[in-house]
């Protein structure tokens, strides 16, 4: 009898064991989970976030001195580009070919700021959020060509033809694509002359100045059909 | 060669005096808020040669800008904002630079057309409102009063509203006079009369100097009201304010704001009273406010959205206790709302913080999202709440501001009352305003009507019926304006319907007019308007109208003459805007209400109303600012009669028409800032027209992913009321939510309207113009 | 009090609009020339309050 007691007790720890080992393996085997809360996509518009984007320093530009023997003209501006609306071309030495981005370029041409060995301001990038500057700027290395061209540069947008009226705002007369952020070249001592804003400190520039520039074909007056 | 010439800093000294004037205004403007520096601001401006400026308010939007026209030979060739005016502090948006040129289209009106036998043959303005006069007779003979009506505008003057309404309710006795700013404030002003039993914000645009927080309540300030979002941006950079945007659509104002917060539509009303429950459970309300000056009370829910004739509707209010309203709040807690809503908990508490922070002074702004709203009248209140609850109220910087959405809806349609059931002071259902009325105008009492006939919607829905025979069209163009359009255009297309329709241009509204009388337009005639923040602003004539055009209010005069009503209409030409007014300022004589004299308005850039002992009131219902305050107590808001403001109990109720398995999406209708309305000024003017040339439709990148569509595809769009291709924009301009469509109807030539649902807020009958169900396909 | 301040020399006047305040520019060469100033400006009984703020330039590496 006690032996049937004994073995009645060890079968059942046996059981008992079995059960509580898998219940304990079962459990273990889920993952952990912690709830995940939906992040809301923040929507961006390119064309729209743009004039906003350097207005916190919208007062430092009012009180920024503007440096006559220093500052550069729209002709200087478009002598490296190839077209107006083109990429320019770098026309210093550049240290490291295989930089991109912070380390290299924008640690400069974020904010700017004047460069005594090329006697200038460094133009500000409209969109610093583009790291990869080499892919579009390239150095200019030697001033010769291989063969002989003949594309003709157009014609740029001018100043002063762009007001309706002798006291209008003037149109936007190129196309802003990666050029939302006005303030980068339309204010502060590296602006070309021409093109300075005599009132930086107003952020919304888009109020006063739209788009007039379609280049590919005009777009005649409204005409009643 | 630029005009402007650019500041210069030729030495070091000028250089560090400009510094000088710089710090010294920026710290003027910390210490008083609102001041102004016009004769330094006067000294950068170019002085145009042999140009004679004189000073109007801007011919658009409802913030009422001062600007400084350039005449030169009898021509308008420039605009300059007005340094003086402490509206826009010489600041204008590009449709108030440009807005001159809005005068010189080529397919300007000269001469009125009558059409005979189909074709529109030019008569002279005599013989036009000859026919005119002998055509309104004829109808009220054989039909009734209440056969005859006007549609009037908030673009209209205060003398031609004024004019209108006494000849229709003081002398012919029909109260179908109504005016398109039903369709833009009527919501507001039910919000206003519900909340505080007077009409108008309390607070000014000083209030933006004063504020911490800016909350912009489902509107695209950044577009829509240009400048006063500069004076925001203005006084983020210099005190550091926040600007929060509350909306269904991420749109320019999006990108400017410190947060934006997207939410479902209708839903407003959830998350309104999200944090008025959140402001009472976490103590932020004030307790002594509320007791003093504050009651509640609760009215009809479940009241249908209007979409039959005949259609009627009047709430009963019934009061209630603090503890009521508590009651009701516990089924808005954030984590419910923010179920249906989209708005997490945190972003519900988010903006709670900011109203219940007893040191931080709030700015709700709202305008077309908020009243353009089938609970529009409950949407208003409910933000009346959120100030009421916590005190935020009628002092600087603490103010709900509902933003006008035209020049003069304050001015004009508000004010001098023409709607059907107002007078320029009261309404026509109480005898003493009657009575006090009919004194004024010169004409029998039993002439006022005292039962109001048709709002806007009715109305022409009763020119559908035929109960209307004979209606008058001034400065608007429901053609492409009204909801559900199809159904109002083929109804002035009905036999028997006379339509008279005085506009400046040929638009899709002349287009099926009987007779076209061209009207002399804004500073062509002289007049005034009155903007959002109560400020009447005169404007004197300064060119000439081309041809035969004739101002709004002459035209109506002549008819009235023509009537037999030369003893009411006795004005002579020369001096009769002069005398109209006059004659108007009588009606609101009283410290609650007084008009300031014509002298006042053309030595200043304009003044509010209250205007008592010499000065604007800025601030109402505050003893300490408003003049009319007479019960001793801090805050006496006197529209009501027992002197307090009413705290409504508002629950959320959904749209009419929501999308489903076969309109899946919502559609949204809306402006840009390059186009006025319905463009038939502003796609005249070269550089808005080319900077906008047409109308298209916002997508999601995502849906316009999943549907192949790219910018500049064309879209099919399908309600159950019609259908429409329109170009797709796809990251431009504004980008909907998922689900979501959103068109501007500047564009005459692809009317949205036609898609549209005409229903609307029972109690404001202001139709919803930013919620029904469309279908969207690629074409 | 703005014919006063205007009297003085080396000094400019900018006068509000809407308020009672105006802003003052003074432009000496001399220490005590900002002394002789500072006396006159003492002097004139309807100030009430006098706030200064100045104008600086940090200096460039030119």
């Amino acid at each position: 009898m006690k032996r049937v007691v004994i073995l009645a007790l060890f079968i059942v720890l046996l059981l008992s064991f079995t059960m509580v080992w898998n219940a304990s393996y079962q459990a273990g085997q889920e993952g952990a989970y912690i709830p995940l809360e939906k992040q809301e996509e923040q929507v961006s518009i390119p064309s729209e976030k743009g004039v906003f984007e350097r207005a916190n320093f919208a007062m430092d530009y009012t009180k920024m001195p503007i440096d006559e023997t220093h500052q550069r003209s729209l002709k200087n501006y478009y002598q490296n580009r190839a077209y107006h609306g083109a990429p320019p071309s770098i026309p210093h030495v550049v240290s490291d070919e295989r930089n991109m981005g912070g380390k290299a370029c924008l640690k400069c041409h974020e904010n700017g700021g004047y460069v005594e060995k090329y006697g200038a301001y460094t133009p500000l990038t409209p969109h610093p959020e583009k790291v990869n500057c080499l892919q579009c700027h390239v150095v200019q290395k030697t001033k010769a060509v291989f063969e002989a061209t003949r594309f003709e540069k157009s014609t740029v947008p001018k100043t002063g033809a762009n007001k309706v009226l002798l006291s209008s705002p003037p149109v936007i007369p190129h196309q802003i694509q990666f050029r939302e952020n006005c303030l980068a070249c339309h204010a502060g001592p590296a602006a070309p002359k021409e093109i300075r804003v005599s009132h930086p400190e107003r952020v919304n520039c888009r109020q006063c100045h739209v788009l007039n520039n379609k280049e590919v074909s005009d777009i005649e007056n409204f005409v009643r059909k | 060669m630029s005009m402007y010439t650019s500041v210069l800093f030729s030495d070091r000294r000028s250089f560090l005096k400009k510094m000088a004037v710089l710090s010294a205004m920026t710290a003027a403007a910390t210490m008083f808020p609102g001041i102004l520096f016009a004769g330094e601001q006067e000294r950068g401006l170019p002085k145009g040669g042999n140009l004679d400026w004189k000073k109007a308010p801007c011919r658009f939007c409802g913030v009422g800008c001062g600007v400084l026209i350039g005449v030169e030979k009898g021509k308008a060739v420039a605009v300059k904002g007005d340094p003086q005016s402490p509206v826009n502090k010489g600041l204008c948006c590009v449709k108030g630079y440009h807005s001159v040129l809005s005068m010189y289209g080529k397919d300007r009106l000269t001469q009125p057309l009558v059409k005979k036998n189909g074709k529109y043959v030019k008569t002279s303005m005599q013989e036009a409102l000859d026919l005119i006069a002998e055509k309104m007779q004829t109808t009220i003979k054989d039909h009734g009063k209440d056969a005859v009506s006007i549609y009037g505008s908030g673009q209209w003057t205060i003398p031609d509203g004024y004019v209108a309404s006494k000849l229709f309710k003081g002398c012919i006795g029909t109260n179908n006079v109504e005016a398109n700013a039903r369709l833009c404030m009527a919501s507001a002003v039910t919000g206003f009369l519900t909340s505080f039993g007077s009409d108008e914000p309390m607070g000014c645009y000083e209030d933006i100097d004063h504020a911490d927080v800016f909350v912009v309540w489902g509107n695209n300030m950044a577009e829509m009201h240009p400048v006063l979002f500069s004076r925001m941006l203005d006084q983020r950079l210099k005190r550091g304010a926040k600007i929060i945007d509350f909306a269904t659509r991420t749109t320019r104002t999006s990108m400017a704001a410190d947060k934006t917060i997207l939410f479902n539509p209708q839903t407003d009303l959830a998350v309104a009273n999200a944090i008025c429950y959140e402001i009472i459970q976490k103590g932020w309300a004030n307790q002594s406010f509320i007791e003093s000056h504050c009651n509640f009370s609760r009215g009809t829910t479940e009241m249908g959205y209007g979409l039959e004739d005949h259609y009627k509707f009047k709430d009963k209010p019934v009061k209630i206790s603090f503890d009521e309203y508590k009651q009701f709040l516990e089924d808005y807690a954030p984590e419910k709302v923010a179920q249906i809503s989209g708005v997490s908990v945190k972003d519900i508490k988010y903006m709670a913080a900011y109203y219940g922070d007893p040191n931080k002074k709030v700015m709700s702004l709202w305008c077309m999202g908020m009243n353009q709203h089938t609970r529009g009248t409950w949407m208003n209140n409910l933000v009346y709440n959120l100030h009421l609850l916590t005190g935020k109220i009628s002092t600087p910087g603490n103010s709900p501001f509902s933003l006008t959405g035209q020049p003069s809806a304050c001015g004009t349609v508000r004010e001098v009352g023409t709607l059907t059931h107002k007078l320029p002071h009261g309404v026509v259902t109480n005898p003493k305003h009657r009575a006090f009325a009919a004194k004024i105008w010169d004409v029998p009492v039993e002439n006022i009507s005292p039962k109001p006939t048709y709002h806007t919607v009715e109305m022409f829905r009763a020119l559908d019926r035929g109960d209307i025979r004979f209606m008058w069209i001034q400065v608007t163009n429901p053609m492409v304006t009204m909801p559900k359009l199809k159904r109002y255009r083929d109804a002035t297309k009905k036999e028997g319907r006379f339509i008279v329709v005085s506009d400046i241009y040929p638009t899709p509204t002349t287009d099926i007019a009987d007779v076209i009388l061209p009207s002399a337009m804004w500073i062509e005639r002289e007049g005034m308007y009155g903007n959002s923040e109560r400020r009447t602003q005169y404007f004197e004539q300064m060119v000439q109208p081309p041809g035969e055009a004739m101002s709004d209010t002459w035209q109506l005069i002549e008819v009235a003459k023509r009537m037999g009503f030369e003893k009411q209409f006795y004005y002579k030409e020369e001096t009769h805007i002069e005398e109209i007014y006059a004659e108007y300022r009588r009606h609101h004589e009283g410290d609650k209400h007084a008009m300031a004299p014509l002298e006042v308005l053309k030595s200043q850039p304009g003044a509010q109303w209250p205007y008592v002992k010499g000065k604007s009131t800025q601030w109402r219902f505050n003893s300490k600012y408003d003049p009319a305050c007479d019960n001793g107590k801090e805050f006496h808001f006197y529209g009501n009669p027992d002197g307090k403001a009413v705290i409504w109990q508002r629950p959320y109720e959904p749209a009419p028409e929501v999308p489903d398995k076969e309109f899946d999406f919502w559609l949204c209708t809306g402006r840009v800032v390059e186009h006025w309305h319905t463009g038939s000024m502003t796609r005249r003017i070269s550089v808005l027209h080319k900077a906008m040339p047409h109308a298209y439709v916002e997508l999601h990148p995502a849906d316009a992913k999943r549907m192949q569509i790219q910018t500049g595809d064309s879209v099919k769009l399908t309600t159950r009321r019609g259908t429409m291709k329109l170009p797709a924009s796809v990251n431009e301009r504004g980008v909907p939510a998922k689900g979501h469509v959103f068109v501007p109807f500047f564009d005459e030539n692809l009317l949205v309207n036609d898609l549209t649902l005409d229903a609307f807020c029972p109690i404001s009958k202001q139709p919803d113009y930013k919620k029904c169900a469309v279908k969207v396909e690629k074409a | 009090m703005m014919r006063e301040l205007s009297a003085i020399k080396g000094c400019e006047v900018i006068p509000s609009e809407n308020k009672n305040v105006l802003i003052l520019i003074t432009d000496t060469q001399t220490k005590k020339q900002e002394e002789f100033i500072k006396n006159q400006l003492h002097r004139i009984g309807s100030l009430q309050l006098l706030a200064m703020v100045s104008g600086f330039n940090t200096s460039s590496k030119d």
